[in-house]
């Protein structure tokens, strides 16, 4: 009854036409951006972030949720229409999408891409808000030493999971933490790492940083595609785009299995919805009755990956919300802009800003209505907008994260930082360093540095405080387990393949 | 590949030795908590420890397999788009940012491959004009003005 009553005021919240109009203009760029390849949900909220800063917090973090669930069935269009994903979320919808945009059907491809993004989008945000206040409830009995465990397990997570090597992972982690104590030391007041500039006193900004890192690195490394979209008109017009009885019979099963799966696997730190995306995929084609047929376009294919990676994105909000520990890039980013409107994310905050918690679970049941109609009836515009060629768009696109940097402080200091993050991000991308654990590190190292202090005090410099307290304890030992999972799993791995080689 | 992570390792593990030798100017420990050395002389020798293990993988047969991501070419739209964006911030104070970006979206879209004069000065004109609505007319940012007056 109480979560019925918060839900009736955060639908309240979101229905101030403020709120909406903002909760609009994320969906519509969310799917923009997610339709471009090349500008993936972590780049697009990089790149957007700037559009909020005149507004309140709780408008701002409403639009920054659109875009990022948006950009989840943006990254769909292009994978049907032209077998290009907008964003890695995306891949495996290319599978089957493409194939049945071959056969003519790509009309009901992206019908059941919007239909299983929204519906799974939606039950997940039910489940958000039934199990996000239970999660603040139980994590409000943690102090300092489970803080600074949860951070270390949310790095060590996403460092050992994104990227091709855990190693690089590892360091670009490590490197972001350094970037965090760039700046006066909360302790004694002196400046640490600052070159002797003032403007880095106040330490390294997170914007610069991700615009520089996901905004530019994207502009530099995307290749140039040369795909024309050349699209029947009659098969993307809004009547086609209505799925069939035979293919709801087909894909609703999946739907409802892919969601359940998807929003857990986005609520694991470092997951996210590429690898919902792939697991779910995976498991419609083994459950399903024609799995054999996967591949060679049936709706299944489409339907599972859609649900997926819509409700991972709103599961990889309950912890950032509840534990103030995100799990993506794409999250941090958010963390970040919530700390940038002063709100600190983690079980206090439902009690505190209960208008922003239960406002931002409100319009994400209006953003999914949003996210319905554009998908039936802006199909054709979107397809429209994804002619723009990759050299305007690249221009167009820098200019916007240079400005925007530079609005950050009104700075150029800013804008020549970001174009130094553009040239270490590029780097990075070549070499394979991932760019997510860096933000991430960068985001949460002055709260974990000061954590750590606190421990260390609470403990009269008792250094294994971190593991003899059973919460903080238990946290520490997954943590390190994931440390040591990517060796792990290639000693099996490998042990497996001796086995089967003998 | 094996050379560019061999030269991105060592770089690395110099970077962090720099990190150890700094931190090493400030206090390890301020009345029994840890102080601003701390951390960063610890992420120093971590990171100095983590970045031997690409450098490790480049004399072992793993990194002969993967191929070189600086290809010839590579590099072409690096320079383009770095170039471009570092003389806009140096010309800013004498155009102004609104033009010095304005130039910089032709320079990007004509380099980058668009042939059409139309269409570069077109997009070249109009994103400064969206970005003046949406920055200094919405957002009220005062974006750096030059000799043209905006």
């Amino acid at each position: 009854m109480e979560t019925l009553q918060n839900l009736l005021f955060g639908l309240s919240v979101a229905n101030d036409p403020i709120n909406l109009v903002y909760c609009l203009v994320g969906v519509i760029f969310g799917v923009i951006v997610g339709a471009l390849p090349g500008l993936g949900p972590s780049a697009g909220i990089a790149v957007l972030l700037p559009l909020t800063f005149g507004a309140n917090p709780i408008s701002g973090i409403i639009m920054l949720a659109g875009i990022y669930y948006g950009a989840m069935y943006g990254g769909s269009i292009t994978s049907i229409l032209i077998n290009t994903p907008g964003d890695s979320a995306a891949v495996m919808t290319t599978l089957d999408g493409y194939p049945m945009a071959k056969k003519g059907r790509a009309g009901q491809a992206l019908g059941m891409a919007a239909f299983a993004s929204i519906i799974g989008g939606t039950i997940s945000v039910i489940a958000f808000m039934f199990l996000a206040p239970a999660l603040a409830e139980f994590a409000i009995r943690f102090g300092p030493p489970e803080y600074f465990a949860l951070m270390v397990l949310g790095l060590t997570t996403i460092a050992g999971m994104t990227g091709k090597y855990p190693s690089k992972g590892f360091l670009s982690a490590l490197l972001g933490l350094f970037f965090a104590t760039i700046g006066l030391d909360l302790v004694q007041g002196i400046p640490r790492f600052a070159f002797g500039t003032y403007h880095l006193f106040e330490g390294l900004d997170f914007i610069p940083v991700a615009m520089g890192l996901f905004g530019i690195a994207e502009i530099l490394t995307a290749r140039s595609d040369g795909h024309v979209i050349k699209v029947d008109k009659k098969d993307v017009a809004w009547r086609k785009l209505l799925p069939s009885k035979e293919d709801w019979k087909n894909a609703w099963a999946h739907i409802l299995r892919s969601t359940g799966l998807g929003f857990f696997i986005g609520m694991l730190p470092g997951a996210g919805a590429t690898i919902a995306s792939f697991i779910t995929y995976g498991v419609a084609k083994k459950t399903s009755k024609r799995g054999g047929e996967f591949g060679t376009g049936v709706i299944e294919g489409v339907a599972a990956p859609e649900a997926a990676n819509n409700s991972a994105s709103i599961g990889a909000m309950v912890p950032l919300l509840t534990l103030g520990v995100p799990g993506s890039g794409s999250t941090a980013i958010m963390l970040g802009a919530l700390m940038m409107f002063g709100l600190r994310p983690g079980p206090l905050l439902f009690d505190r800003n209960p208008d922003f918690v239960w406002g931002l679970i409100g319009s994400m049941y209006i953003g999914n209505i949003f996210l319905l109609i554009l998908a039936i009836l802006a199909v054709p515009l979107f397809v429209k907008i994804l002619n723009v060629s990759r050299p305007v768009l690249s221009a167009t696109v820098m200019s916007f994260i240079l400005i925007g940097s530079y609005s950050l402080n009104n700075s150029m200091f800013d804008v020549g930082l970001t174009i130094l993050f553009g040239i270490l991000g590029f780097f990075m991308k070549k070499l394979d360093y991932p760019a997510a654990p860096m933000v991430l590190a960068l985001v949460l190292g002055n709260i974990l540095e000061t954590s750590l202090r606190q421990s260390i005090i609470i403990s009269d410099g008792n250094p294994f405080i971190f593991f003899t307290r059973p919460i903080s304890g238990t946290i520490m030992v997954i943590a390190i387990l994931a440390v040591f999972y990517p060796l792990v799993k290639k000693g099996i791995q490998h042990f497996l393949n001796r086995r089967i080689a003998q | 590949m094996r050379m560019a992570n061999r030269i991105a390792s060592i770089l690395i593990i110099i970077f962090a030795l720099i990190i150890i030798y700094q931190s090493l100017q400030f206090d390890y420990m301020v009345e029994g908590t840890p102080g601003p050395g701390f951390l960063p002389f610890w992420l120093g020798v971590f990171i100095a420890l983590t970045a031997l293990i690409p450098l490790i993988k480049t004399f072992t047969g793993f990194a002969s397999k993967l191929a070189n991501p600086f290809k010839t070419g590579e590099f072409n739209d690096f320079f383009i788009v770095l170039g471009s964006a570092t003389v806009a911030a140096i010309i800013t104070p004498i155009t102004g940012l609104l033009v010095a970006l304005g130039l910089m979206i032709g320079t990007i879209a004509r380099l980058m491959g668009n042939k059409n004069w139309k269409t570069v000065i077109g997009v070249a004109v109009v994103t400064p004009i969206l970005l003046y609505t949406i920055f200094v007319f919405v957002l009220a940012v005062p974006v750096p003005k030059g000799i043209f007056g905006f």
